[in-house]
């Protein structure tokens, strides 16, 4: 979860996937739902608290980190630490004009970091494409569909032993932006907090490219809202499993995130480098 | 009485909500007159945009453009003195009825830059 910003569109940290920017953030998520790991897998009702970070090198360039606690009601069931994670990002594309942000990143779940029954003993490499489109371009008699946005992550998952599936991580959220609708296109006279909220709907999908499961899709939607204040986010989200396979009954994500680059603009919150030059 | 991890996260959060903060955000229109989107019935004589956060007046910009993309406001915009650095405003003269595009650049004193632009129109 993160917020990027692309000329006049300001895209909210999604929270079930990264939004397309590289950025000074703090995201901290709860999540309780009843889902599966892999399609048919028995699927208890879990707490998963979760925490990332994220840190700017140069404006295009970021480091992640990240972690998560899960427990579940079941008994016996283990509780502990996932897997840690570990990223590099970069900005491969901006234009804000048409309001687009690419980015491309490296991620590593590192295996045996993990407590035992809840992370793994292998790694699972996963180069990451995040994309994000505001439709601010639209003509003038679509005006008020400007406010429209999507963003999304294709990632395929590629574990460090052969005995283990590969998947695709794949995505997509969105999102209306009343803020942008209040800013640019038409005041309709919203008030705080009202004025600030981003209705979205995210689809987080996860499908199996070999083993027993090669070519079932798992996943959820995800109605919710994102709520933007000047130095951070909070959000909550509806989960609905989208098969039988993906778990069953309502789960609940909440997400909070700390933008330090508007904290701490000229500390924690800048890149280390700052005037570095793009690459691409 | 072992603190649960839930507890902990929550007095996480809470902490986190606590750090204490100084500094000035990204800045975003929080008014604007005319209003976004607005009918006119009559010429304004200034546009003025209120900002969510302080602005560095030597970095700001205020322009208004007609239909035929010609700049109609006097000047490129200041922050007006009083307003706590919030206040951006341009003058304009008396505006023929059509629709005119209002087109905002600011640098907020933390040094972050945004932009944007509206319409409005004013009526026969």
């Amino acid at each position: 979860m993160a917020h990027a910003i692309a000329g006049m569109r300001v895209f909210p940290g999604t929270l079930t996937f990264a939004d397309p920017g590289v950025t000074d953030e703090l995201d901290l998520n709860y999540a309780n739902a009843a889902l599966a790991d892999a399609p048919g897998d028995a699927a208890p009702y879990a707490s998963t608290y979760s925490l990332g970070y994220s840190k700017t090198i140069t404006p295009d360039l970021g480091l992640s980190i990240g972690t998560a606690y899960q427990s579940t009601a079941a008994p016996g069931a283990p509780a502990g630490l996932q897997n840690l994670n570990l990223g590099i990002d970069y900005q491969l594309f901006e234009s804000d004009r048409q309001e687009t942000l690419v980015t491309g990143a490296l991620n590593e779940s590192l295996g045996n970091t993990g407590s035992a029954g809840v992370g793994t003993t292998y790694s699972v490499f996963s180069p990451t494409l995040l994309f994000g489109r505001g439709f601010g371009d639209l003509p003038s008699s679509l005006r008020d569909l400007r406010p429209l946005a999507i963003s999304g992550i294709i990632a395929p998952n590629i574990p460090s032993t052969s005995s283990v599936a590969r998947s695709l991580t794949w995505g997509l959220s969105v999102q209306y932006s009343l803020p942008y609708l209040q800013t640019y296109v038409r005041d309709i006279g919203l008030r705080a907090p009202l004025n600030n909220i981003v209705p979205l709907v995210e689809f987080p999908m996860q499908t199996f490219t070999s083993g027993p499961y090669a070519g079932q899709t798992i996943g959820t939607i995800n109605p919710g809202f994102v709520w933007i204040g000047h130095y951070g986010q909070v959000g909550i989200e509806a989960t609905l499993p989208v098969n039988n396979a993906s778990g069953h009954g309502l789960g609940v994500v909440l997400g909070a995130g700390f933008y330090f680059d508007d904290i701490y603009p000229h500390g924690l919150g800048a890149p280390l480098f700052p005037n570095a030059p793009k690459v691409f | 009485m072992r603190p649960t991890f839930g507890k902990l996260a929550g007095i996480g959060l809470l902490l986190a909500f606590s750090v204490p903060i100084s500094a000035q955000a990204h800045a975003f229109p929080a008014r604007s007159r005319p209003r976004v989107g607005a009918t006119l019935s009559q010429s304004p004589h200034h546009i003025r945009i209120w900002f969510d956060a302080g602005l560095e007046g030597l970095f700001c910009s205020l322009t208004v453009k007609n239909a035929a993309g010609h700049i109609v406001s006097s000047g490129p915009g200041h922050v007006v003195a009083g307003s706590h650095d919030r206040l951006l405003e341009t003058a304009v003269p008396a505006l023929s009825p059509g629709k005119y595009h209002v087109y905002w650049s600011v640098v907020a004193v933390d040094g972050h830059h945004t932009q944007g632009r509206y319409m409005f129109r004013i009526n026969k």
